[in-house]
């Protein structure tokens, strides 16, 4: 491979050798740009030489994805990791992609603001969690990166670097590059800027907890709390093979006065359902931390499903009955409000493989044309035997085209995406 | 294919009801809200359903025939606007709403519905569908996804983009896909996201999907007088600062001011500057932000602060700045609506830059902004029967959003760019991020039939492609002239 000679031809660039391992490839070496300049060097090389480049963050989302069909070197952005522009009465930040999450919060708190979304992976960095379009249980209230995510600096494999959106949250000038790149997890370009518009940090916020009887009066629970004028951030509903259920709503309020009394409201909804537990999040912060995991360990198979608010109780019945098919138990994380549902089959992953197959296939066929099952969690055995996205839609020619413009030589991330993109 | 063989074609597909071919009829559909581009079509057909805009997209595709799609014809960029030559789809007769889903909030729609009618179809279930463009009365859903529209109350609750969730798109070759649906997150490129905003450049959006919200317990306004702009602005940054986010805040100017006195009689003060803050959610939290926001009025210099009572006197108070464009003709024979954004914080210096323009030039500005995010809409005045003013005002009007840029700003924050102001597409973006964005609509469009000459300054050509990203060589050459 002529590979080598990377490192002659990029000097400025540290380039090392790599250990890391995506789905059974193995790439040759790891670069680690400080610039976005820097990237789009390496970016145009790999072009022009066809070598296979995978870019990633903090890597918490590495597994996502089918196996690529190669990769010769990975592009890490953690050099990239400074706020570049910060203007706290304009309610914006600018960063590079690669600063963590939650580094970015230490200093928005400072001007009592924040970026509000909350994935489960506190160590993820920005362009990590834009190309997956990771979200958390807060969406319900702020929406996910496409609602907040305003401006985006790209280094294409063209050697351009190239700007959409802007520093202003309303603006509708040229296409909206933004949205093109949320989740379209390393296959157009690699990311190096974003510009989010931040929202207030709450002065009070709480969640509540509430143990349900069933899925029905779960449901039931959660159209009266949808259909009040409470204004909430998060509606957690988990449930697992235990057979309990239980509702977790989280409320936030600009004054302490505020957030207590939608609390006491809620709560009033809630006990008609169980009894009531209330979390003052000052306190028991753990609570929440808790609330923004994937239900999945290491040996389990995880999913995630795309559908709607009244999907809620025939995904759960969906989960339980093909887990029990299965011999596995099984734990749900779902987004009640949003009708985005999270499973793990316990030990999915020590299934054979074709028990895995037919779970996964089994699953998919179960759902209606509205909903999608998309396999987050997987043994690579499986992965190599399935489409982890379990797209069915009619817009992969057009999804094809697209990746055919920005990466024409297929050297980014290829294989990754929905039907093998 | 000659001018009568075409039409022929199109009768077969629509009926001769559906088809307007005759020139004076035409001449209906020349331009959209932006009235000073106009171009008459070959013809303008009114299909009634996605099969029948298939069949016509198919049809254009194959004789290279550009269309344009057209909603209500409210916009004021131009992008509704026709192509001499080309197809005018007129999506009007689409208004069908499908289908209303409250336990998931959705709605889906037909392009041709009215924004209000969705609101209204969803009012009895305690819902409605949040953007609100001032033509809401008027303006169709798939004007508003073309356009990206806005509103006032978007400050809060987002754009267009924020409540769409799918749509049913006939490609320019006349395939039809379908890209996100009720459900959040599906897997792909968000497609949705993409051609939102597009302006009609990717494809004719023929189903929406829409997202309702739950409507407010409590909406309260306010209006406020100040002395200065200034003083106003500052009241803005502070509401801001101090964690609120209200519903929606307004500004008008002493000129506007007076326009729409003389125009509805909304009953506002005399001031240097009037300030509009709504705010809705939950009555413990409005009552409680609301105080606060009356005492940073107070504190920032306000003369006069008024409280809507009810739903008249808000709809007074509304009544006002919505009509504010339309008020503008009473005080000036012809004006020039525009369309910037700069950041929030810019506000008063923009404004004093903008007062210097108007006072060098002679050309009278008044000032109408969604101040919450910094949008402005300048109101450019002049008489187009003086020789010479309409291309002073038209220089003024571009030399605002040459101010805009340079306070880190946008050139359009919700009319779009269209015909109008694809000349400064190059001052806000690099010939590389166009470039990008080319090629998104290559992928698209390769054929370069789908509303082209709007958005992007120099027309482009797919096809054979030298390279990723490379101009092609007739263009370069300057031979290519496709539209």
């Amino acid at each position: 491979m002529a590979i080598l000679d990377i490192t002659d031809k990029l000097p400025n660039i540290e380039i090392e050798n790599t250990p890391t391992n995506i789905d059974g490839v193995q790439p040759e070496y790891i670069a680690k740009p400080e610039s976005p300049t820097d990237t789009v060097e390496i970016l145009k090389y790999a072009h022009q030489k066809g070598i296979g480049v995978i870019p990633f963050g903090s890597g918490t989302k590495l597994g996502w994805g089918n196996p690529p069909q190669r990769c010769d070197l990975l592009i890490n952005t953690t050099k990239l990791d400074k706020i570049i522009e910060y203007s706290p009465d304009d309610l914006i930040v600018k960063v590079q992609a690669g600063i963590k999450l939650e580094e970015l919060q230490q200093e928005l708190r400072k001007h009592n603001q924040m970026l509000a979304l909350d994935p489960p992976e506190k160590s993820a960095t920005i362009g990590g969690i834009i190309a997956a379009n990771a979200s958390g249980p807060r969406r319900l209230r702020y929406g996910t990166t496409r609602d907040l995510l305003i401006g985006i600096t790209v280094a294409l494999t063209n050697g351009d670097l190239v700007h959409g959106g802007g520093k202003v949250v309303k603006n509708v000038a040229g296409y909206d590059l933004c949205k093109l790149f949320t989740g379209s997890l390393g296959t157009l370009g690699v990311i190096v800027e974003a510009v989010f518009r931040l929202h207030p940090l709450p002065t009070k916020s709480f969640i509540l907890k509430v143990n349900i009887k069933d899925l029905d009066q779960a449901e039931r629970c959660t159209q009266q709390i949808l259909n009040s004028y409470l204004v909430i951030s998060a509606l957690e509903a988990h449930c697992s093979s235990t057979g309990e259920v239980s509702l977790w709503c989280m409320v936030e309020g600009s004054s302490e006065n505020i957030a207590r009394s939608t609390a006491e409201a809620l709560r009033q909804i809630l006990s008609n359902y169980g009894d009531c537990q209330v979390f003052d999040l000052d306190e028991d912060i753990a609570v929440y931390d808790n609330l923004r995991q994937y239900p999945w360990e290491a040996d389990d198979l995880g999913i995630k499903f795309s559908s709607t608010i009244s999907r809620l109780k025939p995904i759960a019945m969906l989960a339980r009955s093909t887990s029990q098919q299965h011999g596995c138990e099984f734990e749900l994380r779902i987004h009640a409000g949003s009708g985005i549902t999270y499973l793990a089959v316990k030990g999915g992953k020590n299934l054979p493989v074709d028990a895995q197959v037919s779970l996964i296939q089994s699953i998919r066929e179960a759902l209606t044309s509205e909903d999608s099952a998309m396999v987050l969690e997987a043994s690579l055995p499986l992965k190599q035997r399935i489409d982890v996205w379990g797209y069915a839609g009619d817009a992969l020619p057009l999804m094809k085209r697209i990746k055919d413009q920005f990466d024409p030589a297929k050297i980014l991330s290829p294989g990754r995406f929905v039907g093998g993109i | 294919m000659n001018r009568e063989q075409l039409i022929k074609k199109l009768v077969t597909i629509v009926g001769p009801q559906g088809v307007v071919h005759d020139r004076e009829q035409l001449r209906t559909y020349e331009c959209d809200g932006l009235a000073n581009y106009r171009a008459i079509p070959t013809a303008v057909v009114l299909p009634e359903t996605t099969e029948q805009v298939q069949a016509i997209v198919k049809l254009c595709h194959r004789h290279k025939i550009p269309f344009v799609a057209r909603g209500s014809g409210t916009g004021l960029s131009g992008g509704a606007m026709p192509i001499e030559e080309g197809i005018l789809i007129s999506l009007s007769r689409m208004r069908r709403i499908l289908e209303v889903d409250i336990p998931n909030q959705r709605v889906v729609v037909e392009p041709g519905v009215i924004n209000l009618w969705v609101t209204q179809a969803v009012s009895q279930y305690g819902y409605y569908y949040a953007p609100d463009p001032s033509s809401q009365l008027i303006c169709s859903i798939g004007g508003n996804v073309a356009e990206n529209s806005g509103g006032a109350h978007c400050l809060k609750y987002g754009f267009t983009t924020n409540h769409v969730t799918g749509l049913e798109v006939v490609l320019p070759d006349g395939e039809i896909i379908h890209i996100g649906g009720k459900a959040l997150d599906t897997p792909g490129y968000d497609l949705v996201g993409t051609v939102v905003g597009s302006e009609g450049t990717l494809g004719v959006v023929t189903k929406i999907t829409l997202r309702i919200v739950r409507k407010p317990e409590t909406v309260s306004t306010l209006l406020a007088a100040f002395d200065t702009i200034e003083q106003a602005g500052a009241a803005v940054s502070q509401i801001i600062a101090s964690g609120i986010v209200p519903a929606a805040v307004e500004m008008m100017d002493p000129l506007s001011i007076e326009a729409v006195e003389a125009a509805v009689h909304a009953g506002y003060p005399k001031a240097g500057a009037v300030l509009i803050v709504e705010l809705d959610g939950p009555f413990l939290e409005v009552e409680d932000q609301f105080n606060k926001v009356k005492d940073i009025c107070l504190h920032n210099g306000s003369t006069e602060i008024r409280i809507a009572r009810n739903e008249e006197e808000r709809a007074l108070i509304w009544k006002g700045r919505k009509s504010a464009f339309a008020a503008v003709g009473r005080i000036s024979p012809n004006f020039y609506v525009q369309d910037g954004v700069i950041p929030r914080t810019a506000l008063p210096d923009v404004l004093r830059e903008i007062e210097e323009i108007s006072a060098q030039s002679g050309i009278r500005v008044a000032n109408v902004f969604h101040a919450g995010d910094g949008n402005l809409h300048p109101l450019v005045l002049y008489d187009a029967s003086i020789p010479g003013q309409e291309e002073k005002a038209e220089q003024v009007a571009g030399e605002i959003l040459s101010i805009c840029l340079r306070y880190g700003g946008s050139i359009t924050g919700e009319h779009g760019v269209g015909v109008d102001k694809k000349k400064y597409m190059p001052k806000m973006f690099s010939e590389e991020d166009m470039n990008a964005m080319h090629m998104l609509r290559c992928a698209f469009d390769p054929e370069g039939i789908c509303n082209p000459g709007k958005v992007f300054p120099t027309p482009r050509l797919c096809g054979e492609r030298p390279g990723p990203g490379k101009i092609h060589p007739l263009q370069e050459a300057g031979l290519a002239e496709i539209f």
